[in-house]
């Protein structure tokens, strides 16, 4: 996967958020002439609240007495749930929440803010004009013929009516008390030409009023702004020029109409911005994947008053929304939002100059697997962004000096003597092979690499070198490229010493990491040579089932897959089932991106996820995988296990410490350089043969708190002659620390009779101790 | 961190084992990230030795650390 690199300018987040499409409105919102945010509107009736679903309306809706009764529900059309069992009954649900809950609250009336308009005709149109800009503080006047005693809303043209008297006077009440005045006139030319001498902006609704009133013909309207070549008169409410029209429609055009008498109003552009009114297409992506068949409850001429059925009908809606990659993901689930969100937030991130980033740990916690991105319809790389992130961080000296360094140290180890080591093969000068089992493997299946390396040399022409060593991804995981390519590189002078050979490997986030060099090694996985050259593994007693888990460095490997695939299954397998997210879009275990080093609970959740998909034990092909899922209480196997078991039950075995892997590195070197090359080996510093014992508890503290033995054993034997150390006269015990690096360790210990060191507890702090004064 | 906070060992006489003078209320300054704090601890007042206890340490100071590395 190739680092976008952006710096994290403006318009790199704007591009960024664009791809994520969680905020994009929902289908039933986006077809709406006037948006109305009918999914909140359904989660409330869903709940049983009517009038919390009323005020829900009546943000967005205007004279919604009325439209929410005779609205034509054009967002019933392109509802989500259409596809599946049949659209939402929105429109019902509209009528029923009109109908059973009244407005909330006081209205409002706007303070007057000097600014004044004029309608003529009480149609939809005018109406929402009427309402909309009152809501801005205008004061309106509508006018309405003389020979009508009162206001008469006039919805002739509108085909679901009739409406109620009392519900068309209450409306006319509510809009009154808003700010607007009905004024009998006769709605004549002459009174369209009064006004605009008097410089009052006029709009004229046809949907109420005879166009034959108007200077200009109405076809000669803008479309965007609704003008006339008039100026000041916006006219409105016959869309398509039918005798019949649509509440909707006719609404809409009343809005826009009001959109741009405000703007007329206020010398703001007439033109800018207005492609979001009316319907709008949406880039929203709802999957219909898991939703449970439930076919409308409400249907046409039915009386949608029965409480139970539209909480039922209500409960229908999907409330679309994307959130693809959020529900596979526990990291992207953790933190409460969406990848728009959380460009967003590393942006601001970067941005603060004194205080607290509190984006860090967001950043920090991507397992970098890339999962996301293949689920995303518009491939958002979050991998790429907390990964382009982490090296601004350590460019910058923001990162978190303890966030990474458990790994880093853990690097270094393996980039060590103790266990960095790169051999040809003993009987060629020259290698055609070289086994690359990766760090990892080595530290956790040690005998297996050594049976590998031995079964390659058997079987492979040509000489089979192999190399002992980290292939640099907990660098390039930290955002340290400058470690990451010191590794790799010397990595890859060392082995062209070999001649150029071919690279077995072992572990597929080697394979994936090496891979992304600018000149990667020739690679070939294990899995395949194992394949080609029709290994088949010994099944263990009494396996019969596997899951077969892709580790998420695989997604990239189909090769390896399908090698992996071809060696799991034998005449002894049974059913090999997989994990939902598997092959291409396999989740990860919660070691990738250094997660566990960050935040190990979040780790452990990941772990847990991945075993809970698996059905049988699991087998796997990644040395992390297993131990992750291991860890997590889950049988769990290594495809090397089964090849060649040391254990009677490989999916048994408990998943190896820290300390047992770095020792576990330090020995499989050693016992390489004496079989095949009669060398001694590379001796062990003396303090690792002070002997410790501790009991499970204070084990499992310790692998928590990523204290090693060899930790432990360096402040032991500094403690005496230069180190600080305390007495415990009671309990016949000392406390004991020692400053290694930028870490202290403390450890409280006591000599045991056989010599041992009885270990009680360990502990570390990153801060230094200065100046020490008795009490003032 | 507060000046003046007093953190001591959950038990134990400690002693410092070097002198074996019995440890007494003392200060420490503790410097993280050019930042600096005086706080209470138990301290050798011969040898000038601080013990730090294991709550101290798994706690404030863990989560002082954190912030700091925010910053």
């Amino acid at each position: 996967m190739a680092i976008w690199d952006f710096a994290m300018e403006q318009s790199e987040l704007r591009k960024l958020e664009h791809l994520c499409i969680q905020e994009e409105w929902a289908y039933c919102r986006a077809a709406c002439p006037l948006h109305i945010d009918a999914r909140s509107l359904c989660q409330a009736l869903a709940e049983g609240d009517v009038n919390k679903a009323r005020t829900i309306l009546e943000k967005t809706m205007p004279i919604a007495g009325i439209l929410g009764r005779i609205c034509e529900a054009p967002c019933e059309l392109e509802c989500k749930r259409s596809e599946a069992d049949g659209a939402v009954r929105i429109g019902l649900l509209e009528q029923f929440c009109v109908k059973n809950a009244s407005r909330r609250g006081k209205p409002m009336k706007v303070p007057d803010r000097g600014r004044y308009a004029a309608v003529l005709g009480c149609g939809i149109s005018g109406l929402t004009v009427a309402h909309d800009l009152a809501r801005k503080g205008y004061r309106i006047q509508v006018y309405y013929p003389e020979s009508d005693a009162e206001p008469q809303i006039s919805l002739e043209k509108h085909l679901p009516g009739p409406v109620e008297q009392s519900v068309l006077t209450g409306e006319i009440a509510h809009l009154k008390k808003i700010g607007v005045h009905f004024i009998p006139a006769k709605c004549d030319r002459q009174l369209l030409a009064e006004l605009l001498e008097k410089q009052t902006i006029v709009y004229v609704g046809i949907d109420a009023m005879d166009a034959g009133i108007l200077p200009s013909p109405p076809d000669q309207r803008d479309p965007v702004t609704l003008g006339t070549p008039d100026k000041g008169v916006f006219i409105g409410g016959f869309p398509d020029g039918s005798a019949a029209v649509r509440a909707i429609d006719a609404a809409c055009e009343g809005r826009r109409a009001a959109v741009s008498i405000d703007r007329l109003t206020q010398n703001a552009s007439l033109y800018a911005d207005r492609g979001r009114e009316g319907p709008v297409p949406t880039r929203l992506v709802t999957s219909l994947e898991g939703v449970e068949t439930a076919a409308p409850v409400l249907a046409d001429g039915m009386d949608a008053g029965k409480p139970s059925l539209v909480q039922k009908e209500a409960a229908r809606c999907l409330s679309c929304e994307c959130m693809v990659c959020v529900r596979d993901c526990v990291y992207l689930e953790v933190y409460g939002a969406y990848p728009k969100s959380y460009a967003r937030q590393i942006y601001n991130n970067e941005s603060i100059v004194k205080g607290t980033r509190k984006a860090n740990p967001l950043i920090n916690s991507c397992m970098l697997c890339g999962l996301c991105t293949a689920l995303c319809p518009n491939d958002f790389p979050m991998a790429d962004l907390c990964l382009g992130a982490r090296q601004r961080m350590v460019q910058g000296g923001k990162m978190p000096p303890s966030a990474h360094d458990f790994a880093l140290k853990d690097l270094e180890f393996s980039r060590s003597d103790a266990f960095f080591m790169v051999c040809g093969d003993p009987d060629h000068d020259r290698c055609q092979w070289l086994f690359f089992p990766g760090c990892q493997l080595c530290a956790t299946h040690p005998e297996q690499v050594a049976d590998t390396y031995a079964w390659l040399r058997q079987n492979l022409a040509g000489g089979v070198g192999i190399a002992l060593a980290c292939c640099g991804a907990p660098a390039h995981w930290s955002g340290r490229q400058q470690i990451f390519t010191e590794t790799a590189e010397n990595l890859t002078t060392e082995t062209e010493k070999l001649g150029h050979p071919r690279w077995i490997m072992a572990c597929p986030s080697c394979q994936q990491t090496l891979g992304q060099l600018d000149s990667p090694p020739s690679q070939v996985s294990l899995w395949e040579i194992f394949s080609r050259e029709g290994l088949k593994p010994p099944s263990p007693k009494g396996q019969k089932n596997f899951c077969l888990v892709d580790p998420c460095s695989a997604s990239d490997l189909p090769l390896v897959r399908q090698a992996t695939r071809h060696l799991a299954r034998n005449d002894a397998t049974g059913k090999i089932s997989e994990p939902r997210l598997n092959a291409d879009v396999a989740a990860c275990c919660g070691y990738g991106g250094l997660l566990a080093n960050v935040d190990p609970n979040l780790a452990k959740r990941a772990a847990e996820r991945r075993a809970t998909e698996c059905q049988d034990d699991a087998l796997t092909y990644c040395a992390m995988c297993r131990e992750q899922i291991a860890r997590s209480g889950h049988r769990a196997a290594h495809i090397l296990d089964l090849f060649f078991p040391h254990a009677d039950d490989p999916f048994e075995r408990p998943a190896a410490g820290l300390s047992e892997s770095r020792m576990n590195r330090r020995r499989l070197k050693n016992e390489l350089l004496k079989a095949y090359w009669r060398e001694a080996g590379t001796e062990p510093p003396d303090y690792l043969s002070i002997a410790l014992q501790m009991s499970g508890q204070t084990r499992q503290l310790l692998e928590t708190r990523r204290i090693l033995d060899s930790d432990i054993q360096q402040v032991l034997a500094a403690a005496e002659p230069e180190g600080q150390q305390f007495y415990d006269p009671d309990s016949e015990t000392y406390l004991s620390s020692r400053r290694l690096g930028d870490v202290t360790f403390w450890v409280h210990h006591a000599q045991q009779t056989d010599g041992r060191q009885w270990i009680y507890t360990a502990y570390s702090h990153r801060m230094v101790i200065g100046k020490i004064s008795r009490k003032d | 961190m507060q000046i003046n906070q007093q953190f001591n060992p959950s038990k134990g006489s400690w002693q410092c084992a070097r002198c074996r003078t019995p440890l007494e209320p003392g200060h420490v300054a503790l410097n993280y990230l050019e930042n600096s704090f005086r706080v209470g601890v138990l301290v050798c007042p011969r040898c000038r030795q601080a013990l730090i206890p294991e709550d101290m340490a798994t706690g404030k100071m863990l989560e002082v650390e954190k912030l700091l590395e925010d910053k």
